[in-house]
């Protein structure tokens, strides 16, 4: 069996705030084979984002982390920040959700360019032919302008392209892209879809996809992992978790898309909102809201077991096929 | 009679290139005309900058058209007279599309929700606060909201205390611009059901702004589909989605990502078009994947194609539909 890039082994994060130490993830585990995309997908306060800055180690300070993540064949978590400094940015790179404030606006886009390549590799005597051809890799056809253009003088769509191109830099294993679409509308998100693939396949690199949107997921990725409140609750093939579904979050989720629903019908929602972080339900997380719970879900937290071979819930009562 | 009108209207809008540089002429809203009927949802579609935000303003009278006129009930907006005006401003409210930045952080809910009521009527306390409690049912919350601020709250419950703001009124018609956009999808759903609900219970017309075709969709009766500051298909929802006719709705219906991996997303890939003899022709020539000389010399006009179905594309009027 082939070792995966990445594999997050029971990760735990919390926060020390002012009301007391709120536990954002609980015992997260997934891994990342080589050339796959990963999807991460939960709404907001889930905690999609702060798994993902684990992973890239950028976690503001009052946090605790606990777990394993093995990247590389190197324990991240142990590494010291200045080891840290050659993995990011390098081997693994992120795109951040917004291109308009993740470029620096006083600065033209050659020159942000060329400053991740020399960071990268100071020895690169042409830094510019370099960003050219990395510009025309991310579908520009006009590269010298580009070049010579400041962010806000792009559409939104090119922002994001000019910060898939930073991110390539390094030749990454592994790109992380915090909701890369989310800014931009349809025809704009589809080139951006089309983009990350063609990368994956000429840089053979791994995507971890962080996202709300499931459509984005469908088109995208290859497995995907459905997180609540800081717990992975179903991992497996994007195949399986949309026709096979076996977590009932999962399931509702995917029938509150307004997708061919007609008008006058009403979308079946989730009842209740998300817990408070500080003051998590016991058992269960997800059973206050769960049409499916019982007694036991109170009690005891359900661990993430396998169900076919590459298919994982963690759920005492899971949905059968056909339902 | 319908309930707005819009003839021909169009904003105009100046841009210079540098301090000294020429003017240039920016078509944001060009020509459109369209109306809505007493209780029914129009959607409109269309990329970032197409001119959907400038249509709301102008019919919010936020902004004056360049040319052209809006009638409310038969009346002219340009025409009317201050206490006309303020009964227009009154039954048309909106909602915007991140309810974190449009209501207000120092504001409780409470004042939030009681300013327009204040404002437009003579209402004492006692009756002022049933006021609130009813509203605050009506979309779903209770009155221990209401002397919380906006960051107590979730992104769903702002987005319906902004609803309970535009509803106070009773208003005849809301402007939704993007009321989900910023939203997760579960939140989403609770949100067009409420708005779906409150249509139904207090006859309200709705113009849904979005550029999700899936969500319009769902919503709307009518949909218009709007380019670069133009119209180019307008029609029943179910039409326009099922049998689209622009080759831009194509497009962008190709490009919506489906939450269903047997479906790809499709990308019509186009070479631009080099537009040196472009003089005021169509305004989707640049990206049309089947554009003609026609379309070079002339712009097309809005054509009802099917029923209430209208186009405007030489294409699929005069080419060879495949």
């Amino acid at each position: 069996m082939v070792e995966p890039i990445l594999s997050v082994e029971k990760l735990d994060v919390s926060f020390s705030t002012f009301e007391g130490l709120a536990h954002v993830l609980s015992k997260v585990t997934f891994k990342i084979n080589h050339k796959e995309v990963f999807a991460l997908v939960g709404e907001t306060g889930c905690g999609k984002t702060v798994t993902a800055l684990s992973i890239i180690k950028l976690l503001p300070r009052n946090s605790y982390v606990q777990g394993r993540i093995i990247f590389n064949g190197r324990n991240i978590l142990e590494l010291k920040e200045s080891d840290m400094v050659e993995v990011r940015g390098k081997s693994m790179a992120m795109i951040l959700q917004d291109p308009s404030s993740s470029l620096n606006p006083m600065f033209k886009v050659g020159e942000q360019l060329c400053d991740a390549i020399t960071s990268n590799d100071p020895n690169i005597k042409e830094p510019k032919r370099y960003a050219l051809e990395l510009l025309s890799k991310v579908g520009f056809k006009d590269t010298e302008r580009v070049f010579n253009s400041y962010p806000n003088e792009l559409s939104g769509g090119m922002q994001q392209r000019v910060a898939i191109s930073i991110s390539l830099t390094g030749k990454p294993t592994l790109l992380i892209a915090d909701e890369p679409t989310t800014a931009l509308d349809v025809l704009t998100q589809a080139q951006i879809i089309q983009l990350l693939k063609q990368v994956r396949d000429t840089y053979s690199t791994s995507v971890l996809l962080i996202t709300h949107n499931l459509g984005l997921v469908a088109t995208l990725c290859d497995r995907v992992g459905i997180m609540y409140f800081g717990q992975v609750v179903e991992i497996g093939p994007t195949y399986d978790l949309f026709y096979n579904t076996k977590h009932p979050y999962t399931k509702g989720l995917l029938q509150s898309l307004p997708y061919n629903k007609l008008k006058n019908q009403t979308l079946p929602t989730i009842p209740g909102d998300l817990p408070s972080p500080l003051s998590p339900p016991s058992g269960c997380r997800f059973y206050p809201r769960c049409p499916r719970s019982n007694e036991s879900c109170s009690k005891d937290v359900p661990e993430i077991l396998p169900i076919t071979d590459k298919h994982y819930v963690a759920c005492f009562n899971p949905l059968s096929g056909d339902e | 009679m319908p309930l707005i009108e819009a003839k021909n209207v169009s904003k105009h809008y100046y841009k210079r290139k540098g301090f000294f540089g020429k003017k240039e002429l920016i078509k944001a809203v060009d020509n459109v005309s369209f109306s809505i009927e007493k209780g029914t949802t129009l959607g409109l579609v269309g990329e970032t900058g197409c001119g959907k935000t400038t249509l709301a303003k102008c019919l919010l009278r936020l902004i004056n058209p360049t040319s052209g006129a809006i009638l409310f009930k038969g009346k002219d907006l340009s025409k009317m007279k201050s206490e006309e005006l303020d009964d227009y401003h009154r039954s048309v409210q909106i909602v915007f599309q991140n309810p974190f930045t449009s209501l207000n952080p120092r504001m409780t809910i409470r004042n939030i929700i009681s300013e327009p009521i204040i404002t437009h009527k003579k209402i004492n306390k006692t009756e002022l606060e049933t006021e609130l409690v009813r509203l605050l049912k009506v979309v779903g919350l209770n009155e221990t909201h209401l002397s919380r601020y906006p960051h107590e709250l979730s992104g769903g419950q702002n987005q319906r205390v902004a609803i309970a703001r535009a509803i106070a009124l009773n208003p005849e018609l809301i402007i939704l611009d993007e009321p989900t956009s910023a939203l997760d999808v579960s939140v989403q759903a609770t949100i067009l059901n409420l708005l779906n609900e409150l249509q139904k219970q207090f006859n309200l017309s709705y113009i849904f702004i979005s550029h999700d075709l899936g969500v319009v969709r769902f919503i709307s009766d009518y949909i218009i589909v709007m380019y670069s500051g133009k119209f180019v298909e307008m029609g029943p929802s179910e039409d326009i989605l099922g049998q689209p006719l622009h080759p831009y709705t194509k497009m962008l219906l190709l490009a919506l990502p489906l939450p269903d991996p047997k479906k790809k997303i499709e990308l019509i890939q186009h070479q631009m078009k080099a537009l040196e003899d472009w003089r005021g022709g169509c305004v989707f020539l640049q990206k049309c994947p089947y554009g003609m000389e026609l379309c070079k010399k002339e712009e097309p006009e809005m054509v009802e194609v099917r029923e209430k179905h209208f186009v405007a594309c030489y294409y699929t009027i005069k080419g060879d539909r495949r």
